[in-house]
C-alpha cells in the first residue's frame, strides 16, 4: 500500500521544512502532550509524528522506541488526507494497514487514532496519534476524540511558538551583529584618523574587521602594475594563523590570481568545494582559509587594491558582512592614499628646499668667484649676507610646507643670524604670513639688523633692540626700537639698504622712520591680507 | 721661503661633489691661509686620507651623489682617523645632532664663509 499522493505534495513538504523541527532534540512541551494524549485515550503509545518525504519522524513519543520509521510503516501518512480524526479500530483488517510491518510483525499494533497536525496555510504536517496493541471496537469516546483534537492544536501552537522564538533569537543575533559592525566601522574610522603610518593603519583596520566578523585573517593589499604580484600590507591574523604580509606572487594562484589582479570581487563560501578556488585549494586550506571574501576597493591610476577576509570554517557571507568589509576596505584605501600623499609631499618639500638652498649656494659661489678680485670686498660681504637672509626665509617657509611662515620664526632666524639673539627683545601674537611677505620681511629685518650692528644700538656693548608687533583691525603694526646706542642720524646717501627698508613689510611702503637721540625707531604697517598673499 | 711656509700651513680636505661649490670652497680655504686638498666623493676622500697624514680638518658636503654620504664619511673619519676635525655642510634642513659624529660642526648651505673659516681656524689651531 502506497502512502497517499498528498504525502509528497511540494507545498506540504516546504511548510514542514520551514518549521525546522525534524531531527531536533526532545522538548518538554511536546513530551507533555503525548503523555496527556495517552492518558486521555487510555493507550500505551502516543506519538507526535511528522511525515517527511521519505520517513516519519517523532518529535515526542511515549511507549514507542524508534525515533523514526520509513513511510512503509507509517499509519500517520494516511491521516494526512483526513479532514478530521483517522480512527482505525483494527489495523489488521483495514486494507490500508493490514500489510504494515508494524502490524504484521513487532510490536503488532492493532488500534490507531490520529488527529492531523494542520498548519495555518492548510498543509498537514503529520499527526498526533494514540496506538494500542489491542483492537478497540467503537474507537474513541466522544470526549477522547475531542481531547485528541485539542491536543493536536496544542502541538501546532508549540510548533508556532518554537518558530517564533527561533525567529526572535535570529533577529537578536542579527541586531547584535549589526551593532558589532556599526561599532567596528566607528572604531576603524577613529583608528585611521589617529594613525598616520600605512602599516599601523592597515593592521589596525584589519584587526577590527577580523574580530568583528569572527575571522582568522584580514588585510589590505595592492596589485602591482603588471598584475604579477600582490603587495599585502601589515595584516591581522588570529593566534596560530600566519600573516600574509609581504609580496605574494599571483602567478602561483592561476585563475584565482588572474581574477584578483583584475579587481574582481571573489566571495567563496567553502574553499573545499568552490571550483573558483580549485587552483589554489591546497595552499588556501594549508593557510587555514576555508571561506574568503576579496573585495576590490578604489582603483586609482591602474592600481588595484583589495581588502581580504579569511574564515577558518565554511561561511555564508551575508550582504551586510560584505558591505561592512567593503566599507572598511574603502576607508583603508583612502587612509593609505592620504598617508602616502602626505609622505610624498614632505619628500617633495625637502627636495625643493634642498635644491633651493643648493642653488643659492651656487649663486653665492659665482658671486664670490666673479667679484673676488675687487679690492673693496664690503659690497660682496653685503651680498652674501642678504643671500643668507633669503635662505633663512626659505627655511621658515619650509617648516609650514611652503604655504605660510610664522612671523616669530622669521624674526628669530633672521636677527639671530646677524647678532646674538639676546641683544634683542621681541614679542607679538602668532601671525601666519605668506611666502612673499616672508621673503620681503626677511630682507627688511636683515637690513635693520646690519644697520643696528654697524651704526646703531648693537654697535655699543650695552645697546639693545626692542621688536614688537600687534594686530588691530586686520592690520599689522611692526615696531623696531633701538636703545642704549648712539644718537641716530638720518643717512645722507640712499643706498640699496635704505631703499629695501623703505619698501616696508610687503614692498608697498607703510613705513615711518624716526632718527632720535635715543636711537633709531621704525614703524612698519601692512594689512593682514597683503601679508598672507601667496 | 715659499715652500717652507707651505709646509707649516694647516691642511684642510674639502669634499664636495658640485665642482663650482668645490672650487669656491677651495678658494675660500686657501685665501684664509690654509692648504686645501680636494675630493669629489667619499672614496676619493678616503684614498687621500690613507696617503696623507697631515690633514687637520675635513670639510665635507653631506649630499654626495656618488658612494656613501658625508655623514657616513664623517663616521669613517672619526673611526679611522680620530684626531681629524670634522665640519659638515648641506642644503638640507639641519640634520639631527644624533646623526652627526661627536666633535663635529654643521653649517647650512649657503653658509657664511666667515663663520666656517672661523671654525676651521679654531679646529686647526
Amino acid at each position: 500500500v502506497q502512502p497517499p499522493r498528498y504525502t509528497f505534495d511540494k507545498e506540504r513538504l516546504a511548510t514542514l521544512e520551514a518549521y525546522n523541527v525534524l531531527d531536533t532534540p526532545a522538548e518538554p512541551g511536546f513530551d507533555d502532550i503525548v503523555r496527556l494524549a495517552a492518558l486521555i485515550c487510555a493507550t500505551p503509545v502516543s506519538l507526535v509524528s511528522f511525515v517527511a518525504e521519505n520517513r516519519q519522524w517523532f518529535k515526542a513519543q511515549v511507549g514507542f522506541e524508534p525515533c523514526e520509521t520509513d513511510l512503509n510503516s507509517s499509519v500517520c501518512a494516511h491521516a494526512l488526507i483526513e479532514s478530521d480524526l483517522l480512527i482505525i479500530e483494527d489495523l489488521s483488517i483495514d486494507p490500508r494497514t493490514r500489510d504494515n510491518p508494524l502490524v504484521t510483525g513487532n510490536p503488532h499494533i492493532r488500534f490507531y487514532a490520529g488527529a492531523p497536525l494542520r498548519a495555518a496555510n492548510g498543509a498537514v504536517l503529520g499527526s498526533l496519534c494514540v496506538i494500542d496493541g489491542k483492537p478497540r471496537p467503537g474507537g474513541l469516546t466522544a470526549a477522547q476524540a475531542e481531547g485528541l483534537r485539542n491536543l493536536a492544536r496544542q502541538v501546532m501552537s508549540q510548533l508556532e511558538l518554537r518558530r517564533a522564538l527561533a525567529q526572535r533569537d535570529a533577529l537578536l543575533t542579527e541586531n547584535r551583529s549589526a551593532e558589532l559592525r556599526r561599532n567596528g566601522l566607528l572604531s576603524v574610522g577613529d583608528q585611521l584618523r589617529a594613525i598616520n603610518s600605512v602599516p599601523e593603519a592597515t593592521r589596525a583596520a584589519a584587526k577590527i574587521a577580523g574580530q568583528t566578523l569572527g575571522l582568522v585573517r584580514a588585510g589590505f593589499g595592492r596589485v602591482d602594475g603588471a598584475g604579477e604580484f600582490i603587495d599585502i600590507e601589515e595584516d591581522w591574523a588570529a593566534d596560530g594563523y600566519a600573516s600574509l604580509a609581504g609580496r605574494q606572487s599571483l602567478a602561483d594562484h592561476g585563475d584565482l590570481g588572474r581574477r584578483l589582479a583584475s579587481a574582481e570581487a571573489i566571495v567563496v563560501e567553502d574553499v573545499a568545494t568552490d571550483p573558483a578556488t580549485a587552483s589554489s585549494r591546497e595552499w588556501l586550506l594549508r593557510m587555514g582559509v576555508r571561506a574568503m571574501a576579496n573585495l576590490p576597493t578604489r582603483d586609482r591610476g591602474g592600481v588595484v587594491a583589495l581588502f581580504f577576509a579569511h574564515s577558518d570554517r565554511p561561511r555564508v557571507w551575508v550582504a551586510e558582512d560584505l558591505a561592512f568589509l567593503q566599507n572598511v576596505g574603502d576607508r583603508v584605501a583612502v587612509s593609505v592614499a592620504r598617508t602616502e600623499a602626505v609622505a610624498l609631499q614632505r619628500f617633495l618639500n625637502l627636495e625643493l628646499s634642498h635644491r633651493m638652498k643648493n642653488t643659492l649656494a651656487m649663486v653665492q659661489a659665482i658671486a664670490r668667484q666673479t667679484l673676488g678680485s675687487i679690492p673693496d670686498q664690503a659690497p660682496v660681504e653685503a651680498f652674501d649676507s642678504r643671500l643668507q637672509a633669503l635662505s633663512l626665509a626659505h627655511d621658515a617657509l619650509f617648516k609650514q610646507n611652503w604655504s605660510t611662515a610664522r612671523l616669530g620664526d622669521v624674526v628669530r632666524s633672521v636677527i639671530g643670524n646677524i647678532q646674538s639673539i639676546d641683544r634683542f627683545t621681541f614679542s607679538g601674537p602668532h601671525v601666519a604670513i605668506g611666502p612673499r611677505a616672508t621673503l620681503s620681511i626677511s630682507l627688511l629685518l636683515h637690513e635693520l639688523s646690519t644697520n643696528a650692528l654697524k651704526y646703531g644700538a648693537l654697535s655699543y656693548t650695552d645697546g639693545h633692540v626692542y621688536i614688537d608687533w600687534k594686530v588691530t583691525d586686520e592690520n599689522l603694526t611692526f615696531t623696531w626700537r633701538e636703545k642704549g646706542g648712539p644718537a641716530a642720524v638720518e643717512p645722507t646717501r640712499r643706498g640699496f639698504g635704505s631703499r629695501l627698508i623703505s619698501l616696508g613689510l610687503v614692498g608697498t611702503g607703510g613705513v615711518a622712520l624716526r632718527y632720535l637721540p635715543t636711537g633709531f625707531e621704525g614703524n612698519f604697517d601692512a594689512s593682514l591680507s597683503q601679508l598672507r598673499e601667496a | 721661503l715659499n715652500s717652507k711656509k707651505a709646509i707649516n700651513r694647516p691642511v684642510i680636505l674639502v669634499v664636495e661633489d658640485e665642482p663650482l661649490l668645490r672650487l669656491n670652497a677651495v678658494g675660500m680655504v686657501e685665501s684664509a691661509g690654509f692648504e686645501a686638498v680636494e675630493a669629489a666623493d667619499a672614496a676619493q676622500a678616503v684614498a687621500i686620507l690613507e696617503k696623507r697624514t697631515d690633514i687637520r680638518v675635513i670639510f665635507t658636503d653631506i649630499d654626495l651623489r656618488k658612494g656613501v654620504d658625508g655623514i657616513r664619511l664623517a663616521a669613517i673619519v672619526r673611526d679611522r682617523w680620530p684626531p681629524i676635525e670634522i665640519i659638515l655642510t648641506s642644503g638640507y634642513i639641519s640634520p639631527k645632532q644624533a646623526d652627526l659624529p661627536e666633535r663635529s660642526l654643521f653649517f647650512s648651505k649657503p653658509y657664511k664663509e666667515k663663520e666656517v673659516l672661523e671654525a676651521m681656524r679654531k679646529l686647526a689651531a
